[in-house]
């Protein structure tokens, strides 16, 4: 891809602008770091010497404690005597709780005995023929490596001083032991501080004897014991490879991958201190060299603001130059696509704005002289195009006219014959509406007889029906009246029966009355016999009666329906007698009507058919003056044509 | 004749004197008249059967009205009737001859009884009518009736309603 001349003028002056910063602070932070380095190795130099002479003076220090203990008279003397008064016993607490970072402190025999301890349940023990007691035997003070012990468990340092008879100064009668609490060593040692300027971090002392055993460690490093570790198990073969017989140096080396800066120093031979001790100061390299951190973000932000001001300027002025030609580009390219339109204006007074003047007047000539043009073509083409599409409408419409015209003609006709067949059908139709009206009027006539025969019939019913119930009433009157006469027959039996007896008791003198009595007894129960009879025909008569009633009532019913099925029937008949009439007088209007659209549509056949004559010769005149403006109007096209080409 | 007024107007005590009487009359006549020897009898109902008295027997019927009952009287006495202010012993004629009673509400006549000392009577179903029977007609009850009836009962008539038992009327009373 071809860079613009924007793009290239920004990137040659972003790149002369970052050259000369970065060499300078590249050059810059290199000279500052192999100061720095160079100080901090001289200081970590130095205290690691100086913690290896505080160490010594400490022990030393407690060295001579011991020593001006072993020499008190009572102390001397109460060691033979085995402490029988309890004055050493009394002594060592309180020497104990006087001086700091004792751990034990007690007192032997010759004979290997504890006699008296800060631990009163050693008293009494024998503790064997041990090192120091050797070292005491010979009138030697005795300085042990520090690790765990095994009278108290914990981790110290035992110091010894033999206690010699005051009698006899040459004789050792026991030994004063005093252990060290070594974590508190260790931390007064680590006490020491890297502090060089703008520097807080505390290096890591350690300690190693002469064989590369570990005394001292910093805290992160773990599972290590006094005097057994090797430097080498805790990832510190460098400090172990340090030049030996070097009494102070430094060095660089890597801890765990981590660069570490280290002084070193070896302390001197002394009596109160087992063998010559290595200390060794460690420093992690990125905690020394965090100042300079400061300096190499300052000048990244220089160069990255000197960058982009440099880019900004020179894209801006770059544009002063590239944005008016970029503009004169399509303009010119519209001209030559015949696009005269456009006008072209730069407000410059340089070589810039020369230019696009002239381009303006070129454009401005050619445009006045197309403009005169395109006018000419123009009104030359819509004349001619008129007179074509009037020519052709003409001849068209003519053409349409005629066809229109013999259409019309035809459906006038067949408009005719159908007025004639409507007249026709019309006038049946009127008569067949007469025929209907007489009918609906007959069968009107006839519901309204049936009407009235029905009401006749139902009042008979309703009469007879009166009639039957009254005869009900009659019947029971006469079987009240039959009952009464059973009874009468009854008594008028009883009579008759005592006139018999009583015409018996007369004896002869009573037959002729006896006769009597019978002949009135037999016509009593003659009268009972037909009272029955009559009762059972008058029970009869009620029970027809009845039935009667019951029949009389459904035939009012029955006739009371036809009634006003023929009420319905009447009203429906009415409605169609209107309708009848109604179409009727619709029908006489309508035959009236055709008749006169008849004679209108045979006028209008007649004067279309001489319009028709006219418009075929029209037509015909029309066609040929259209072929002529046809030609015309091509000619008239193609100049348009070739004038719209420019736009102006 | 003189027996004829014996007989009219001494009481009739039984049937067997009628027959007697009968059998007299037609001894004396020699030429019977069927007519005369007819006697007559009231027949009357008693639980459905028809039974029969003599005329002669009796005194009255009437419709009976009210009974009055006598304490501690035996089941055979109906109790007391009043006939017209004369107090009458009432006998319970189903009682006497073991006939079911009658429905206590239906209507019941009252046969006065002529010829004892004491008035009484008899209380029955409903009267039938009055027979003349001819004693030649009388027969002795069939054996198919049971003994208590029989007992009363001196023969037998066909009558229109059935088979009517003609009643001793001296030994029913006397029975009671």
């Amino acid at each position: 891809m071809r860079l613009s001349i924007r793009w290239q003028l920004a990137l040659v002056s972003v790149a002369l602008s970052l050259l000369p910063i970065a060499l300078a602070g590249i050059l810059a932070y290199r000279s500052a770091r192999g100061a720095l380095e160079e100080r901090i190795q001289f200081n970590l130099e130095t205290l690691a010497s100086l913690s290896g002479e505080k160490l010594q003076r400490l022990l030393l220090d407690r060295h001579q404690a011991l020593r001006g203990w072993s020499q008190l008279g009572f102390l001397q003397d109460d060691t033979v005597t085995g402490d029988t008064d309890g004055r050493i016993q009394q002594f060592v607490g309180e020497a104990k709780r006087n001086f700091d970072l004792y751990q034990e402190i007690w007192v032997a025999n010759a004979a290997g005995t504890v006699i008296a301890s800060t631990r009163p349940e050693l008293r009494g023990r024998e503790i064997g023929d041990r090192e120091w007691q050797q070292a005491a035997r010979r009138g030697d003070p005795w300085a042990g490596l520090p690790g765990p012990q095994d009278l108290t468990g914990r981790v110290g340092m035992p110091l010894a001083f033999p206690i010699r008879a005051s009698f006899d100064r040459g004789r050792t009668v026991g030994v004063i032991v005093a252990v060290l609490d070594w974590p508190s060593v260790v931390e007064i040692l680590n006490g020491v501080k890297v502090v060089p300027e703008g520097q807080s971090e505390r290096g890591f002392l350690i300690l190693a004897d002469s064989s590369g055993a570990v005394l001292s460690a910093p805290s992160f490093f773990t599972g290590w014991q006094p005097g057994k570790t090797g430097l080498s198990s805790l990832g510190l073969e460098a400090v172990q490879g340090l030049p030996a017989g070097a009494a102070a140096g430094n060095a660089t080396f890597n801890v765990r991958d981590v660069p570490y800066l280290a002084g070193y120093d070896t302390t001197e031979r002394q009596p109160y201190v087992p063998g010559t001790w290595r200390t060794v100061l460690l420093m992690r390299a990125d905690v020394a060299f965090a100042p300079l951190r400061r300096l190499m973000w300052t000048i990244i932000v220089l160069s990255i603001v000197l960058a982009t001001l440099a880019a900004i300027g020179s894209l801006y002025w770059a544009n002063q130059f590239s944005r008016p030609i970029e503009s004169l580009v399509p303009f010119l390219r519209g001209v030559a696509a015949g696009d005269l339109s456009q006008g072209f204006a730069l407000n410059r007074h340089d070589e810039l704005g020369m230019l696009a003047q002239a381009a303006n007047d070129m454009s401005g000539k050619l445009r006045g002289l197309i403009q005169e043009l395109q006018h000419a073509g123009l009104q030359i083409t819509s004349a001619s195009t008129q007179m074509l599409s009037a020519a052709e409408d003409h001849a068209s419409g003519s053409v349409q006219q005629a066809a229109s015209i013999a259409e019309v003609t035809a459906t006038m006709e067949e408009l005719t014959d159908t007025a004639k067949q409507i007249a026709q059908s019309a006038t049946s139709v009127e008569k067949i509406a007469d025929d209907s009206a007489h009918a609906a009027h007959a069968g009107y006539d006839s519901v309204n007889e049936a009407l009235e025969a029905m009401e006749k019939i139902r009042r008979r019913v309703a009469d007879i029906s009166g009639k039957t119930l009254l005869l009900g009433e009659r019947s029971q009157r006469i079987s009240e009246v039959l009952n009464l006469i059973k009874e009468i027959a009854g008594e008028i039996h009883l009579l008759a029966v005592n006139a018999a007896i009583e015409s018996a008791a007369a004896g002869e003198h009573g037959k002729r009355f006896a006769v009597v009595a019978g002949e009135v007894r037999r016509l009593a129960e003659r009268t009972r016999e037909s009272a029955e009879e009559i009762k059972g025909i008058v029970g009869e008569i009620q029970s027809a009666t009845n039935t009667s009633v019951l029949a009389t009532e459904q035939g009012v019913k029955e006739v009371e329906n036809g009634v006003s099925l023929a009420t319905r029937a009447r009203g429906s008949l009415e409605e169609i007698l209107q309708m009848v009439d109604r179409t009727t007088q619709a029908i006489r209007q309508i035959t009236f009507a055709t008749q006169q659209q008849r004679s209108a549509s045979e006028q209008i056949v007649q004067t279309m058919r001489e319009v028709a004559e006219v418009t075929k010769q029209t037509a015909a005149g029309m066609k040929q003056s259209a072929s002529s403006v046809a030609d015309l109007n091509k000619l008239a096209d193609q100049f348009k044509l070739r004038i719209r080409e420019f736009r102006l | 004749m003189a027996s004829e007024e014996a007989a009219a107007d001494a009481p009739v005590t039984g049937p067997a004197e009628t027959l007697e009487a009968i059998g007299d009359q037609r001894s004396d006549d020699a030429v019977p008249v069927v007519e005369a020897e007819r006697v007559p009898y009231l027949g009357f109902f008693l639980g459905g059967d028809v039974y029969g008295l003599p005329l002669q027997q009796l005194r009255e019927v009437a419709r009976l009205t009210r009974v009055r009952r006598i304490p501690g009287a035996p089941s055979s006495v109906a109790g007391l009737v009043n006939l017209r202010g004369e107090i009458i012993c009432a006998l319970n004629a189903h009682a006497i001859l073991g006939v079911a009673p009658s429905a206590p509400a239906a209507p019941a006549f009252f046969v006065a009884l002529r010829g004892f000392t004491d008035p009484i009577g008899l209380v029955v179903d409903d009267i039938a009518d009055i027979y003349s029977i001819d004693p030649g007609q009388i027969e002795p009850p069939p054996s198919t009736w049971s003994a208590e009836r029989s007992a009363f009962i001196v023969g037998t008539a066909q009558v229109r309603e059935g088979l009517m038992g003609l009643l001793d009327l001296q030994r029913m009373v006397a029975d009671k």
